[in-house]
């Protein structure tokens, strides 16, 4: 700065224009950028070009202070967001929790989400307890009376309604087809059978064999064919079924259950007799797993004191 | 097939037990029957009538049931209508005790009358004490330590004040209190702090092993008013998480691994010491009952208070341009960084503008500007400048 | 063995361990005295453990508990049974069962009840000379279900009435009838077999039976090459034939008492000349090595051509067994064709239509299914003929033209045999059966409409056997 020699008119103009001291290169920049017709340098003030104006240019930042906070208070739990929601619907419980609710039979049924589709839904390892808590205030708020629930409390329990809900599906009503055949399916242990039934005299055709050719042993020919015996339904019906899966007795459960879904097309009425002669309700049991440790399911190895 | 074996076993005792049946009751059957299956049909038809019997009154009471659902939100307007109504009949009642008051409504500081009735004197008993708190018990009684309440209000104007000034400074305080019943007195008091709350247990390594564990936890930049600021979005995503600047532990015994981490990393602690706690676990202890809800809700609260406090204060100064607390420096450098980049960018832009022949924003063209020659003569004199050089 | 025991245990014991030391078993024998079955509680010379335990002298150290898997002693199992005892208890036929009802409405069968078409669904029972007769020729089966009731009685179903009707249109116009009966498992075609020879017995003709071809060639019997056959070489089985014979010959002696001889055979152990009862030709066969050739005379004089012969039923049950290589072998050890045997020729060339009866006759054989061996060419052929003989030239199954293992020779014997299916009955032959099984107080449920059409569906739609299964012989009540 002292090397430069300060007597020179233009340069002293230039430095009063500016307003703290430069380096010699912003001089230079500053007297280049000054306009040749404000060449006239014997005025003796004028105002040098302003500076860039940061303020207009976007995006840049103009914030003096800046620090980071959590988002969530619970930002030092592992499970903050599930906690968020848990404490909002305390807080709802707390504001809603006089409305009138309805008895539990009348409430719409509605499919929760599982721990699983929860932990699923908020990428956090929810602990199944608090996660039966939360379950059950938001249970509760749903049994406020449909006409007065807030949308905040609909809101909020939209968080934990499955994505598709099983109870709105509607049952698909069997019919008779044109030929006047209804199809039913059974399944039991790991067999599944189908059976088409069609007025008849009696006969029975099991993967293209009759009854006595399928089925050596005469009690799985009596289950096969037990729908039809119990309701008195022997000699008017005739039954085509495909089996497969599973052995002897498993295929032979499995037509029962086949044969009576598609009697109850026929006859619907038959439905409360069925249920008495045990041939509505699938049998869910499965063979049981073989575990470590044991001969088989349950047999555990001789003990042998010596 | 059980049923079928039932029938086998039991079939010919039931029908020989049971009444010949009406003749009446055969006739509706429609099927052909012989005398065998004769009794089974009445008793199937008798099972019909009275299932038909159940459904019906089960239907009815369904419709019951329906049209009393249906007049809920009738009546619940009346009840409504009618409690406003008759809300200001009778006396008043001008006192009284909420047990949730105290959780709702918490005082800012807490007299030593408030102090014994929230129990905080209760210590534990004698056998169990920690000799370490001699001086802030009072003396015994029924062999339970009694705390002096004197040190306890002294001691939590303290730390109220600790807390007050750290929220002033725009620190982050945490509530931790993780007992049984802890829950709503922790989050109300870090509402009001605008602090962070846990009710559950600490995860060990939240602060030591932060960048692992606190991996998603979310951020955002706010600045001396605590508006949201926008453009740090990069920088969120890179940046390091965050650790409390003041733990408050309603429950020191429970939360050894917490304390130990934020003694490793000098995070100062306030902690409700009980006559069985070791008081130098926390930096600020408050010697009081720590097993009481009551008595931690007030203590609690007094420091909620205090933070509430001091967010104000902050807030307010903000406003007048006094801001207590610095930037940090990663995020000083990345405004500065972004800024630098945008400004260049903006310069090549004009640059490129420029050398095109256009104007700039003074509608100047590269032609009214001096060229360097010019600007040296003008500088230094026309002779100054050498003619090649 | 020491006689003081023996003597002690007769007497009444005085003190108990009469000498310290000596290992005296007192109450060794812990039954009475004389009880023959303790001979091995007697044993002396085996120290009882109490007694063990008593006598403080000497110590007993208590040793570890070993893995020791007892032996079992020599147990008296009872004498084993004889020979061919087994045999024949596995094979015995019980024909009644006095704990059945006696149904009265079961009439006995006459020489014209199977071929009354009237008479279809109705139950015959067998007359007691007939029993005997199919007994001797061993038409009953020890699987068939005789021993259940009261008499033995069948049921007359169409298919009897066609296959009787057959034999009769055979007889009126001096033919044979070639008949292979087929069928599924337990359908009845055994019992068809039975009824075929009842109406033979009762109408005086002449049977022969083979109950069991599977005896012909499994190499259970002894047999021999027939001296002076070449290419090929026939095989006799002369006890087999001796069994034969007297299993004809009870069967049919009434017949074989008046009928004559017709030429002289001086080959035979016993001359018989012309004009003696062909009984006595029979008789000749005391032992299995003259069977042979009086078997041949005996053929020889039945179908001898002008003589006033009965007509005559040949028939076999389990065919499928003489439709391949024989278990037997030849010299050179060459396996030897079933039809190389000379009994098996004999039925095989009457089936394929060689021989001629003088006064008609049938030649029936019945398949199986249950124990049978699967024959392709022999399958094939009847299902050939049976396609033929419904006319549907269409559907007619051909050969397989990559498959190896048929047989020309079944196929030339069956090329122009009847094939009858045996089929399912129907819901009123079902009926009539059903009502007969709840008459002999077998079947507890009253026969209506639902019963039978239940038992008819568990029968596979009407297979008699399976009826019987599902009805007769599972545990109901």
């Amino acid at each position: 700065m002292a090397s430069i020699p300060t007597t020179r008119r233009g340069l002293a103009a230039a430095m009063r224009g500016a307003a703290r001291p430069r380096s010699l290169e912003q001089q230079f920049q500053a007297m280049r950028l000054s306009a040749k017709c404000s060449r006239c340098l014997s005025t003796e003030s004028f105002q040098a070009a302003p500076e860039i104006d940061s303020e207009k240019i976007q995006g840049m930042i103009q914030a003096r202070h800046a620090r980071p906070v959590p988002v969530s208070p619970s930002y030092f739990s592992r499970t903050s967001r599930f906690n968020d929601s848990y404490l909002a619907l305390d807080k709802l419980l707390r504001i809603y929790g006089n409305l009138p609710i309805i008895p539990p039979n009348a409430v719409e049924r509605v499919s929760w989400k599982t721990l699983d589709d929860f932990r699923h839904a908020v990428g956090e390892q929810v602990r199944a307890t608090d996660y039966v808590k939360c379950l059950a205030i938001v249970k509760r708020l749903h049994q406020i009376h449909p006409k007065l629930k807030p949308a905040p409390v609909i809101q909020a329990l939209n968080d934990f309604k499955r994505s598709v809900q099983a109870f709105k599906n509607e049952t698909v009503k069997q019919q008779l087809d044109k030929y006047g055949r209804s199809l039913g399916n059974g399944r039991r242990k790991s067999s599944s059978a189908r059976a088409w039934l069609v007025e008849g005299n009696g006969e029975v055709l099991v993967n293209g064999k009759t009854l006595a050719d399928y089925f050596g042993r005469v009690h799985d020919r009596e289950t096969a064919v037990w729908a039809l015996h119990a309701t008195g339904r022997m000699d008017k019906y005739n039954v085509w079924a495909r089996v497969e899966g599973g052995g002897t007795t498993g295929q032979a459960e499995a037509l029962t259950l086949a044969i009576s879904r598609a009697l109850m097309v026929h006859e619907p009425a038959l439905k409360p007799a069925l249920r008495r002669a045990g041939c509505v309700t699938r049998d869910p049991r499965r063979v049981e797993r073989k575990k470590h440790g044991r001969v088989k399911a349950r047999k555990r190895p001789a003990w042998v004191k010596r | 097939m059980i049923i079928r074996n039932f029938g086998v076993r039991h079939g010919r005792q039931v029908l020989s037990a049971l009444p010949s049946a009406p003749s009446c009751l055969r006739l509706l059957s429609t099927q052909t029957t012989s005398a065998v299956a004769g009794n089974q049909d009445a008793m199937e038809q008798l099972a019909a009538l009275s299932a038909t019997h159940a459904a019906r009154e089960a239907r009815l009471a369904a419709k019951r049931q329906q049209r009393e659902i249906a007049a809920m939100p009738s009546n619940f307007k009346k009840f409504v209508a009618y409690q406003k109504e008759t809300e200001k009949l009778g006396s008043e009642i001008e006192r009284r005790y909420l047990p949730d008051e105290i959780i709702r409504n918490p005082p800012h500081n807490a007299s030593l009358e408030d102090l014994l009735a929230a129990q905080c004197h209760m210590g534990h008993h004698v056998s169990r004490w920690n000799p370490a708190n001699s001086r802030y018990i009072y003396g015994q009684r029924s062999d339970i330590h009694i705390i002096s309440l004197e040190q306890t209000a002294a001691h939590l104007r303290r730390a109220a004040r600790v807390v007050e000034e750290v929220a002033y400074h725009g620190g982050l305080i945490l509530f931790v209190g993780n007992r049984k019943g802890q829950m709503p007195i922790v989050t109300r008091m870090a509402e009001l702090a605008g602090a962070c709350h846990l009710f559950q247990k600490w995860t060990p390594g939240c602060i030591t092993n932060k960048d692992v564990l606190l991996q998603g936890g979310q951020l955002k930049m706010v600045d001396e008013t605590d508006r949201e600021l926008k453009g740090f979005e990069e920088h969120l995503r890179d940046c390091r998480p965050v650790t409390p600047d003041l733990v408050v532990c309603l429950n020191p015994l429970e939360n050894y691994a917490l304390l130990r981490e934020c003694a490793l990393a000098t995070v100062p602690t306030v902690g409700v010491v009980d006559t069985d706690a070791d008081p130098s676990w926390v930096t600020y202890q408050i010697p009081a009952n720590d097993d009481s809800l009551r008595s931690v809700a007030l203590i609690a609260g007094v420091l909620g208070r205090a933070g509430e406090r001091g967010q104000q204060r902050r807030l307010e100064d903000a406003k007048q341009g006094i801001v207590m607390w610095q930037t940090p420096k990663d995020v000083k450098s990345h405004i500065t960084r972004v800024n630098r980049k945008i400004k260049e960018e903006v310069e090549a832009k004009r640059e490129r503008r420029l050398a095109e022949g256009g104007a700039d924003e003074n509608g100047l063209k590269p032609a009214d500007l001096m060229t360097e020659d010019e600007v040296l003569a003008e500088m230094f004199g026309p002779g100054a400048v050498p003619s090649k050089y | 063995m020491s006689a003081t025991n023996c003597l002690r245990c007769l007497g009444r014991p005085a003190v108990a361990g009469a000498s310290r030391g000596v290992i005296v078993p007192v109450f060794a024998p812990r039954t009475a005295p004389f009880s023959t079955t303790a001979v091995q509680n007697a044993m002396p010379g085996k120290p009882q453990k109490s007694m063990e335990h008593q006598d403080r002298s000497v110590r007993v150290y208590r040793a570890g508990k070993k893995m020791k898997i007892k032996k079992k002693g020599n147990l008296d199992r009872g004498k084993p049974p004889a020979p061919g005892e087994r045999k024949a208890f596995r094979k015995k036929i019980v024909l009644s069962n006095d704990n059945a009802l006696p149904v009265p409405w079961v009439t006995e069968m006459v020489a014209g009840s199977l071929s009354d078409r009237k008479q279809v669904g109705t139950i015959v029972s067998l007359p007691p000379v007939l029993q005997d007769q199919l007994r001797a020729t061993e038409a009953f089966q020890p699987t068939q279900t005789w021993g259940l009731f009261r008499k033995p009685s069948t049921l007359i179903r169409q298919e009897s009435v066609d296959l009787i009707g057959k034999m009769e249109k055979a007889v009126e116009n001096k033919e044979t009838a070639r008949i292979v009966l087929t069928g599924e498992k337990i359908s009845g075609k055994s019992t068809m077999l039975l009824q075929a020879q009842s109406h033979a017995y009762l109408n005086n003709w002449i049977v022969i039976h083979f109950p069991d071809a599977q005896e012909l060639i499994n190499g259970s019997t002894e047999y021999a090459p027939i001296p002076n056959t070449e290419n090929p070489t026939l095989y006799m089985q002369q006890n087999y034939c001796l069994k034969l014979l007297q299993s004809i010959k009870k069967a049919n002696e009434k017949i074989f008492a008046k009928l004559l001889s017709v030429s002289s055979h001086s080959e035979l152990p016993q001359n018989i000349t012309v004009n003696q009862p062909l009984l006595s030709l029979i008789n000749a066969a005391k032992e299995a090595e003259g069977a042979w050739p009086v078997f041949q005379a005996l053929w020889s004089e039945l179908n001898a051509q002008g003589a006033n012969r009965p007509p005559i039923l040949l028939s076999m049950d389990n065919l499928p067994h003489i439709m391949k290589i024989s278990e037997y072998r030849s010299a050179s050890f060459d396996k030897i064709h079933a039809h190389d045997l000379a009994l098996v020729k004999l039925f095989t060339d009457a089936l394929g239509g060689n021989a001629r009866f003088p006064s008609g006759g049938a030649v029936i054989a019945a398949t199986n299914r249950n124990n049978g061996p699967r024959i392709p060419s022999m399958e094939l052929a009847l299902k050939q003929r049976l396609a033929v003989q419904n006319g549907d030239s269409e559907g007619m199954p051909v050969k397989d033209p990559y498959f190896k293992g048929y047989d020309e020779r079944v196929e030339k014997v069956l090329k122009t045999v009847e094939v009858m299916e045996v089929n399912r009955i129907g819901k009123k032959e079902a009926r009539g059966l059903m009502e007969y099984w709840a008459a002999s107080g077998l079947l507890r449920t009253t026969v209506d409409e639902q019963a039978v059409s239940e038992k008819w569906t568990l029968g596979g739609g009407g297979v008699l056997g399976e009826m019987e299964r599902a009805a007769l012989l599972t545990m109901k009540i």
